[in-house]
């Protein structure tokens, strides 16, 4: 079984994929290690992982993102295993949802609990797990804890979600995705739905997918009528803003109904070390110094 | 603008429209768009990047992009 690991950029990933697999590849405190997709043997010597670059959303906007499309329509991966940083919840279900929506069986690696306890955000693991209808799993990829638990839940047979659409975006957007639903051949076995929503979000790399089924200016009127659309009857920007908008909405919703927040605004050590390591005349004598 | 708030100071994003279209669905990714409320946590010399924060995340941007967002001091 082949299993691929998703998630945003420095949440984690490769620290969980050394742990899953036992292999040292490099990990960094910053975006973009990862800019191709590695592949490791899970510790039961039966199951494959791969490690992908971190990403904010499907839609790519440099090469190590088109990485992530490119796999989503032409490899083949039975169970995706998207890592969250609790910590950054509201930004990181965006791409939860985009996951969800490829509609293969998802499991959620919370990561970072620690980090999240200390900036006063409590996960409440079993909610947020029944609002998005799959496992959720709280590890800490830094020292391990949870890994073996996650390794189980991912790669043990038995394991169910449900075929229902997370996100009703209103009768426009679902209008045209029917549309574009009817235009695909049967013979794609991606969901259609996926495809049709990356594509109106302006997702390029699903664009040219697209067009080996259907004719260029079919897509382009499609879109254009939509967008009309949404600027008269919902005074909508633009069709990803308008999308982002329905996402940010349910995340609201699951957010409220899954996080206990004491709220008091610690000032973090990252904080301490930032407000000297960058202060604009200490900065860089720290940093020859350092050298 | 933005790039005219000084260090320390908060401000809501009201217009991103003249903002580079690239750049503003990064924004967006990161759950920066019209209404969010950012800081002004750092500002680099000599017309350099300034650093923001918003809901917890720091991020950087250069001057040029900073003065094409329109923002409402609060």
């Amino acid at each position: 079984m082949e299993i691929a690991l998703l998630g945003n950029p420095n949440t984690g990933k490769t620290s969980l994929f050394n742990h899953l697999t036992g292999s040292y590849e490099y990990v960094g405190n910053w975006s973009g290690v990862t800019v191709e997709k590695k592949v490791g043997q899970f510790k039961n010597k039966k199951d494959l992982l791969i490690d992908l670059p971190g990403i904010y959303t499907v839609s790519p906007l440099s090469k190590d993102e088109a990485v992530v499309s490119h796999f989503f329509l032409h490899d083949h991966a039975d169970r995706l295993l998207n890592i969250l940083d609790a910590s950054q919840l509201k930004r990181n279900l965006h791409l939860t949802i985009q996951i969800l929506e490829y509609g293969k069986p998802v499991v959620i690696g919370l990561n970072m609990m620690d980090v999240a306890k200390n900036r006063g955000i409590e996960v409440d693991v079993n909610k947020l797990s029944a609002y998005m209808g799959v496992p959720v799993v709280p590890i800490i990829a830094r020292s391990g804890e949870g890994c073996d638990e996650l390794a189980q839940t991912i790669t043990s047979q038995q394991y169910s979600y449900s075929e229902k659409n997370l996100i009703y975006y209103g009768r426009e957007i679902e209008e045209a995705v029917l549309k574009l639903e009817n235009l695909l051949p049967h013979s794609i076995t991606l969901s259609c739905r996926w495809l049709s929503l990356q594509f109106l979000e302006g997702n390029q790399s699903i664009k040219s997918y697209l067009l080996n089924f259907i004719e260029v200016d079919v897509l382009n009127n499609l879109v254009l009528e939509l967008e009309e659309k949404l600027k008269d009857e919902r005074n909508a920007k633009s069709i990803d803003q308008y999308i982002y908008n329905k996402r940010s909405e349910f995340i609201h919703k699951v957010l409220v109904g899954s996080i206990v927040n004491s709220n008091d605004q610690k000032v973090t050590f990252t904080d301490k070390v930032d407000r000297m390591v960058t202060n604009q005349f200490l900065g860089i004598p720290i940093f020859l110094l350092l050298l | 603008m933005l790039g005219n708030l000084r260090k320390g100071e908060k401000g809501k994003i009201i217009d991103l429209s003249q903002v580079n279209r690239l750049v503003k669905r990064r924004l967006l990714d990161l759950g920066i768009t019209e209404g969010s409320e950012v800081s002004v946590k750092n500002i680099m010399p000599f017309g350099g990047p300034l650093m923001l924060e918003s809901s917890g995340q720091c991020i950087g941007i250069r001057k040029r992009e900073a003065l094409r967002i329109e923002v409402e001091r609060i």
